[in-house]
């Protein structure tokens, strides 16, 4: 079984096609607004291939925006029917894929979230390298392992390496396409380019603490375009006929609702809020103490309408030169 | 089990939110089924004022002393008043001039020469005169949020309607922005979301028919369309337009 | 035992048996819960917490006020506060209900065993200690002194007054009360001291070199007996502190119950000052 092989660029049209035998193909797509998105690609001509970044990243397809995760009805709560189809992804960059691999271990982890499951299971990714612009900050876009395919852009095509044995089916599916070339050499999951950082930090005096808390509109922006945020509310509902729908929706914590509690709240302040932020993503939480989420992606830098940027904390007071952790 | 009895009226108002109840064509035998329409003038032949309702639905602005004691009397006669509509909530399109013309300068505009007779002060919202058990935004209200509140009542309790700004939903949406991209004077970081995002996804930029968000860092807002080439003038006419009492200085 | 992961995130089907009230918005709900839960249900360790549904209105975290019975029926001391304890104030026996648990860490009984146990509650705190208070009694011959100090706002707001003063008789508990306020008779009347738990704490003499100390109340009580416990040299892997957060998923995924980067849901709630000293916003 090849693990890897060169495609060429007139036949990438009808790899793709090929891959749609393992689902409805999504890929990067311009919408009519003009917005990078993540869409079914009903003809290739809708797939934007030299794309920087979707505004919205993959995270949507295992954990939807808002998303019915219990309905009750005759006196239980249930799970909604599945509703998950096979999708293969197409096009996703290096950052994204490791974002995934994040939230896998976010909600794969004991107990596994029933419904991510279901989708994730589903879900088969097709990674392709990319150019960085001036809001990356990823520290290796060439290529990454976590996915079912990889192709890496070459001068007149690609090489795409299988990384799973669905990729290696859809090699296989494809082989009158391809032609065979040496296997990429191994590769190591791409390390975040911020290092997880001491919770100290969180806590420092920096003035800048308090500049971002007096400019942060609370727009939520960042977190709903960051691929590795995954906070989410819990509201419950009741139809007319006495049913009723427990959805999840995609939260924030720079919302004064994030940490409130019936008469208080744990967060009352912006810098408050910001400080957990700053834990949450270059500290990482409980299980995954230790570990920065933050990808390098680009998108919070890109869409805040104040142009926060958390890593100017990090910069602003470097650790020691072998002091970081 | 006796149907909770509902009361639907308004008071200076364009009769907007009421008719929301109309568009939920698919659910009107639902609520029918399960609520006594006990009040409701829009919809009622010889409409009857009753001495006790469950809930009132109360849509509008308090600007007549006829307001104001139609108000009271929905207060004291409904076990739940619910400020339906951003005209309740915030004072609404007929609030947006009160901080720039005065009363009286306002009606001779309109009315001419009988404005003297008329009983008029500058309208406001509901909180300034009662208190109300809770609130649907909007201009006019969504529907959904009219059937979770109805759903949530007969379950015994209010709905939980979420507190975060018309951006997050407007960006999970996957819209342009419209403030970052086409430089407009869009006020969704401000702005109760909640609506999906209605307009901005069709392209236009949001006006702020729901009224402020919880805690909204109104001054950096102002900034920003400042620093954007928006003149303060302009900011202000736009954002008075459903509600006029913004504290431009407010951070948080 | 690892349950399934499904049963982690469906409540299980329950039923209101029963209510009683102990003050003007707090009430003792007896919750059974269906049959397919006894078995998940009975690893419970006191300070630990179900997730508690009331169909139509949502879920809320609960640390029960006692273990379950074996009959698998929990108490659950409830204080109106939200739209979801406000419908279950309103529940009558028979109403459906549902829950999702045990989560968290308890206390850790098991080490606890030789020591003297020195518990501190301040108003509703009371709920998750009277779980580990009568665990402890339960098991009398395998701890030292227990002391209970229990502060209310008022008498009125004093609950399980009279099961306290019973229990003191019955099992040799030391029981000191204390309100906030009172008008003199009526303290007299109940028998109590007046004045703040921390006051209170500063005139007892214990064995700190010994002691477990469990703490459990409004969040400005914290700040104000760590001082005092660690003063008098308790050890800080010895006090242990039962924090409250907006838990919305009980498992570690909504991440609103963050303090530091621990998770109050899965790290806690039951932690040891030890943990969280450090933390600046964690008391």
């Amino acid at each position: 079984m090849e693990i890897s092989a060169y495609l060429a660029n007139d036949n990438l049209p009808q790899f793709l096609d090929t891959l749609r035998a393992f689902g409805t193909l999504h890929g990067p797509t311009l919408s009519e607004s003009g917005v990078s998105l993540f869409a079914p690609l009903t003809s290739l001509d809708r797939l934007d291939l030299g794309y920087r970044r979707t505004q919205i990243p993959p995270k949507k397809y295992l954990f939807p925006f808002r998303d019915t995760f219990l309905e009750y009805r005759d006196g239980r709560y249930r799970f909604p029917s599945g509703d998950s189809k096979r999708t293969v992804l197409f096009g996703v960059h290096a950052c994204d894929l490791e974002a995934l691999a994040y939230l896998d271990q976010v909600f794969l982890s004991e107990p596994e979230d029933p419904r991510y499951a279901e989708r994730r299971a589903n879900l088969l990714l097709v990674g392709i390298s990319c150019t960085p612009d001036d809001y990356c900050f990823c520290s290796e876009p060439a290529g990454s392992a976590r996915c079912d395919l990889f192709l890496t852009e070459q001068q007149t095509g690609y090489l795409v390496q299988a990384e799973s044995s669905a990729g290696a089916s859809m090699l296989k599916a494809a082989a009158k396409l391809l032609v065979s070339a040496p296997p990429a050499p191994p590769r190591t999951p791409a390390p975040c380019v911020i290092p997880a950082q001491d919770p100290e930090r969180a806590y420092s005096r920096d003035p800048l603490w308090d500049e971002f808390a007096r400019s942060c509109v609370g727009c939520g922006a960042c977190s709903a375009c960051c691929p590795t945020c995954y906070c989410f509310d819990v509201r419950e509902s009741t139809g007319l006929t006495g049913g009723g729908s427990r959805l999840r929706e995609w939260d924030n914590c720079l919302f004064q609702s994030h940490g409130a509690v019936a008469g208080g709240n744990f967060r009352p302040g912006r810098v408050d809020r910001l400080r957990y932020r700053f834990l949450h993503k270059y500290c990482g939480f409980s299980p995954l103490q230790g570990r920065s989420s933050c990808v390098g992606c680009g998108r919070c830098k890109e869409v805040c309408p104040v142009d926060i940027d958390l890593r100017e904390l990090i910069g602003k007071t470097a650790p020691e030169p072998g002091g970081g952790r | 089990m006796k149907k909770p009895s509902l009361a639907i009226a308004g008071l200076t108002a364009c009769s907007g939110c009421q008719l929301t109840l109309f568009n939920c064509e698919d659910e009107l035998r639902e609520i029918l089924e399960r609520f006594e329409v006990a009040y409701f003038p829009m919809g009622q032949s010889d409409p009857d004022p009753k001495r006790h309702y469950d809930v009132a639905l109360v849509e509008g602005a308090v600007s007549t002393p006829g307001d104001l004691s139609a108000l009271f009397h929905f207060r004291n006669a409904s076990r739940l008043l619910i400020a339906f509509g951003t005209c309740a909530l915030h004072g609404g399109i007929a609030a947006q001039k009160n901080r720039s013309t005065p009363r009286p300068a306002l009606l001779r505009e309109v009315y001419g020469d009988r404005a003297p007779q008329l009983e008029s002060f500058p309208p406001a919202p509901f909180k300034n005169f009662v208190s109300v058990d809770a609130a649907i935004t909007g201009c006019p209200p969504e529907k959904g949020d009219l059937l979770r509140l109805l759903g949530a009542v007969l379950a015994g309790t209010l709905p939980a309607f979420p507190s975060y700004p018309v951006c997050l939903e407007c960006r999970s949406r996957e819209n342009l922005c419209l403030l970052l991209e086409r430089n407009q004077l869009c006020l969704g970081p401000v702005i109760q979301g909640g609506c999906n995002a209605r307009c901005p996804a069709t392209g236009i930029p949001c006006e702020g028919c729901r009224g402020p968000v919880e805690e909204a860092n109104v001054a950096q807002e102002l900034e920003l369309l400042l620093t954007r080439g928006f003149s303060r003038e302009e900011i202000e006419r736009r954002m008075s337009r459903f509600t006029v009492e913004w504290d431009y200085g407010q951070r948080s | 035992m690892i349950a399934n992961a499904a049963e982690r995130h469906i409540p299980f089907a329950a039923t209101l048996v029963g209510r009683r009230e102990l003050s003007p918005d707090t009430a003792l709900f007896r919750v059974a819960p269906e049959p397919a839960a006894l078995e998940q249900l009975s690893g419970f360790l006191p300070g630990q917490f179900v997730q508690l549904s009331v169909p139509g209105g949502g879920e809320v975290p609960i640390s029960p006020a006692d273990l379950p019975g074996e009959d698998g029926t929990l108490e659950l001391c409830v204080r109106r506060v939200g739209q979801v304890t406000g419908l279950l104030h309103q529940a009558a026996a028979g109403q459906p209900l549902a829950l999702r648990g045990p989560f968290g860490t308890g206390f850790p009984v098991r080490e606890m065993t030789g020591h003297p146990a020195l518990l501190l509650a301040g108003g509703l705190g009371i709920a998750p200690l009277r779980s580990l208070l009568l665990h402890l009694l339960r098991h009398r011959d395998q701890y030292g002194e227990i002391t209970l100090m229990y502060g209310a706002r008022e008498p009125g707001l004093m609950l399980f007054r009279d099961e306290l003063v019973g229990l003191a008789a019955a099992h040799g508990l030391r029981l000191y009360l204390t309100v906030d306020f009172a008008r003199e008779q009526a303290a007299g009347a109940y028998a109590c001291a007046i004045g703040l738990l921390p006051d209170l704490l500063k005139g007892f003499r214990f064995d700190a070199g010994e002691s477990y100390v469990a703490v459990c109340g409004p969040p400005p009580l914290y700040r104000c007996l760590v001082g005092e416990l660690t003063g008098a040299g308790v050890a800080p892997e010895r006090v242990l502190l039962s924090l409250e957060r907006r838990m919305r998923c009980g498992i570690g995924r909504c991440c609103h119950c963050a303090i530091g980067t621990k998770l109050c849901c899965t790290d806690g709630p039951v932690f040891r000052l030890s943990e969280v000293a450090d933390i600046p916003e964690a008391l």
